[in-house]
């Protein structure tokens, strides 16, 4: 009986995500006048607002809330570092802000991303933008580095043909060939290869993974983005090459005055780049604050116990801290404290609504019902 | 590259001796031969004469003893007579193949040109109404019995039905044609188009199927997210990023389409009444004809090694990982 009322929910799920597909069809069909994506910034030194965002993805088992209700601002010349065990919906808050999530199944269903843009210093939502635009955005002025370096390179093509592809669709300024070539050549010295002219005729097999992981960063500047950012750029690669790489991304943004949205687990690589650090888990944001905030002040469990567990606090012999138990299901996720079942401060009230973000300063705000009350 | 051509050429002559030598035991194997067969409705012939005419044809050694002297004469480039049609294999061959050859190849490129776009439309469509009635009619096609698809299209349309295009064989049996003319090329067109569409609707499936799986896993590769984050068009990220790579699937599929090239499909010809070299194995092995059937096994067994060669050294060329060597 079980098994068939089972069944019956699949059923409907499945009726439900299709009814979400084709309107997600109507939607991509229908032309979009200007005055739906036009927008005004909140404080113009933001380059990126993320305003009350929604992803979600339909899949045959459920909706799963990816992202939640996430808000946050990337500020222009700043690096904004978004931590988060893996699946809390750190990758899909960037996909979201480029456009290019799975669909059907991956849909942006509420929310805005507001991108002052600067080519036409008119903003620009971009969750609405049609698909055109977003073409043109892409690479372009928001540009993307991958965490896996050994398969996010198209193997059937040179690095050559893959860095001019980014020249050629962004910089119209550039036309002749050889300046294309010249650019791409330049692009991958700038990175750091010394033989870049050898390693513009390579194919992506014949690199190593650092050489690759350097050709993608060069893409993803080719067109001196606005927005970089940043997926796990340094996950796949060992450490010395780690700090090389940290280095490179730290110069490099500097010198093309570049926001970062910087994407990592690893709370140590965000201490050294980040500017301002957002914590995620499970979709939603639990503290947000300037790094000294999160590092000096951490205020959310989840964030002391991604604190504690790191190996370098470790005295000798000393065992190494992991958080109890797993991150939850996504789908059919409760109404309460998401992180309530593997806190260590848990309290009767934790059973209660699922807490809103409290500002602890201007700066620095956490969603945990412990500061309930301590607002400043 | 050119090493590994001279080195794969010299294991295939080994590949071949082989496969000689088991075609010719299980050619030998059948239950009866060519004598018993061929004299069967005539009461009058003995067993002694039966046995004087194995002599003659040479089925009176023994397997080993057979197959050395078939072999013989086979590196001398000397494939026998037919039993069945009295004449030099060879010529037989040489003088059908055209024929079984021009039908396939026609098919396959249809195929192709049918197969590929229509593979990655469902690729990029996947779960959509498009996607679900161009996989439901290839569904039907595969699972459609090539006798009883050819008896449909003869009656919608052979002369029982509407009578658009001939039932059976090649040209009309009552106009005499003199030499080569346009008339007579329109006879064998008009002749050909059901045997064709048969070969292309029943064939078409494994090869779009071959492609709209391989698409849908190319369209999740991580390189084509990139592509999308580079900004390139959606056309250009399926039919330029996307289908580069499916293309290193479909060549290996292509070299290995070579040897049905010539092999013809025996039903559809016989279905059809073509005078092809697939029904004509049909009739030799129905009459255990020794040496054309060999010829004929041998003639494919080349062609199919010549074809997975054919498949590597393409292979390498689509795909720059592959080096030969």
């Amino acid at each position: 009986m079980s098994d068939k009322k089972r069944a019956g929910e699949l059923r409907a799920v499945k009726k439900e995500n299709l009814r979400h597909y084709r309107e997600l069809k109507k939607k991509n069909k229908r032309k979009i006048s200007e005055s739906e994506y036009l927008t005004q910034m909140r404080d113009d030194n933001n380059l990126i607002e993320i305003d009350d965002l929604h992803t979600f993805f339909y899949t045959d088992v459920g909706t799963v809330h990816a992202v939640d209700g996430v808000s946050f601002d990337i500020p222009r010349g700043k690096t904004v570092g978004v931590v988060g065990e893996s699946g809390c919906g750190k990758s899909v808050t960037s996909l979201s802000l480029m456009r290019i999530l799975q669909e059907p199944q991956g849909q942006i269903t509420g929310g805005q991303i507001r991108f002052n843009r600067q080519k036409t210093g008119q903003p620009l939502d971009l969750t609405k933008a049609p698909v055109k635009l977003m073409e043109a955005i892409r690479g372009g002025e928001i540009s993307m580095i991958f965490q896996e370096p050994m398969t996010a390179l198209n193997p059937v093509f040179t690095i050559g043909r893959q860095l001019d592809e980014v020249t050629k669709l962004h910089n119209k300024s550039i036309t002749k060939k050889k300046d294309i070539m010249r650019r791409s050549i330049e692009m991958l010295e700038l990175v750091g290869i010394a033989n870049a002219m050898g390693v513009y005729k390579m194919y992506p097999h014949e690199l190593s993974g650092g050489m690759r992981q350097r050709t993608i960063i060069a893409m993803a500047l080719a067109c001196d983005p606005q927005l970089i950012i940043a997926d796990e750029p340094t996950t796949a690669l060992d450490v010395t090459i780690q700090a090389q790489i940290l280095d490179l991304l730290r110069n490099l943004k500097d010198k093309l005055n570049a926001s970062i949205m910087f994407i990592t687990h690893d709370l140590g690589v965000v201490a050294e780049m980040a500017d301002y650090v957002v914590v995620m888990y499970a979709g939603r944001i639990v503290e947000q604050g300037t790094a000294k905030d999160i590092f000096l002040n951490p205020a959310h469990p989840y964030t002391i116990g991604l604190m504690k567990s790191r190996p370098n606090m470790l005295e000798e012999g000393e065992r190494l801290y992991s958080i109890p138990g797993n991150v939850p299901n996504p789908i059919n996720l409760p109404n309460y404290c998401y992180f309530r079942n593997r806190c260590e401060k848990r309290k009767d009230v934790c059973a209660g609504e699922y807490p809103c973000l409290l500002s602890l300063s201007p700066t620095h705000k956490v969603a945990c019902h412990l500061y309930n009350g301590r607002e400043e | 590259m050119r090493q590994f051509i001279i080195r794969r050429l010299l294991i295939s002559i080994i590949v071949l001796l082989g496969v000689s030598m088991m075609l010719y035991a299980l050619v030998r194997s059948m239950p009866s031969d060519y004598v018993t067969l061929a004299t069967a409705t005539n009461p009058k012939v003995t067993p002694e004469m039966k046995e004087e005419l194995r002599k003659i044809y040479g089925l009176d050694k023994s397997i080993p003893e057979g197959y050395v002297n078939w072999l013989g004469s086979a590196v001398k480039g000397e494939f026998g007579v037919s039993l069945k049609f009295n004449r030099p294999v060879t010529q037989i061959i040489s003088e059908y193949a055209p024929i079984t050859f021009t039908v396939a190849f026609i098919a396959l490129v249809l195929e192709l040109l049918i197969a590929i776009p229509l593979g990655i439309l469902a690729a990029r469509k996947q779960y959509t109404k498009t996607d679900y009635i161009i996989t439901t009619l290839v569904f039907i096609g595969i699972s459609m019995p090539t006798f009883f698809f050819a008896a449909l299209l003869k009656k919608w349309f052979g002369p029982a039905g509407l009578n658009w295009f001939p039932a059976y064989g090649l040209l009309q049996a009552r106009v005499i044609y003199n030499g080569f003319s346009f008339a007579k090329l329109l006879d064998y067109a008009q002749h050909l188009v059901l045997p064709i569409s048969m070969w292309v609707v029943t064939g078409v499936g494994s090869m779009l199927r071959y492609t709209r799986t391989n698409m849908l896993e190319v369209l999740n590769a991580d390189y084509i997210r990139t592509a999308r984050a580079k900004g390139v068009s959606e056309h250009n990220v399926v039919y330029s990023h996307g289908f580069r790579n499916t293309l290193i699937t479909l060549v290996t599929l292509l070299g290995s389409s070579l040897p049905g090239l010539f092999s013809g499909a025996a039903i559809t010809e016989g279905l059809f009444a073509l005078e092809g070299l697939g029904n004509i194995a049909l009739t030799a092995s129905h009459q255990a004809d020794v040496p054309y059937l060999m010829g004929f096994n041998m003639l494919l067994a080349v062609l199919t090694i010549i074809g997975y060669l054919i498949s590597d050294i393409l292979y390498a060329a689509v795909d720059p990982r592959v080096r030969l060597s």
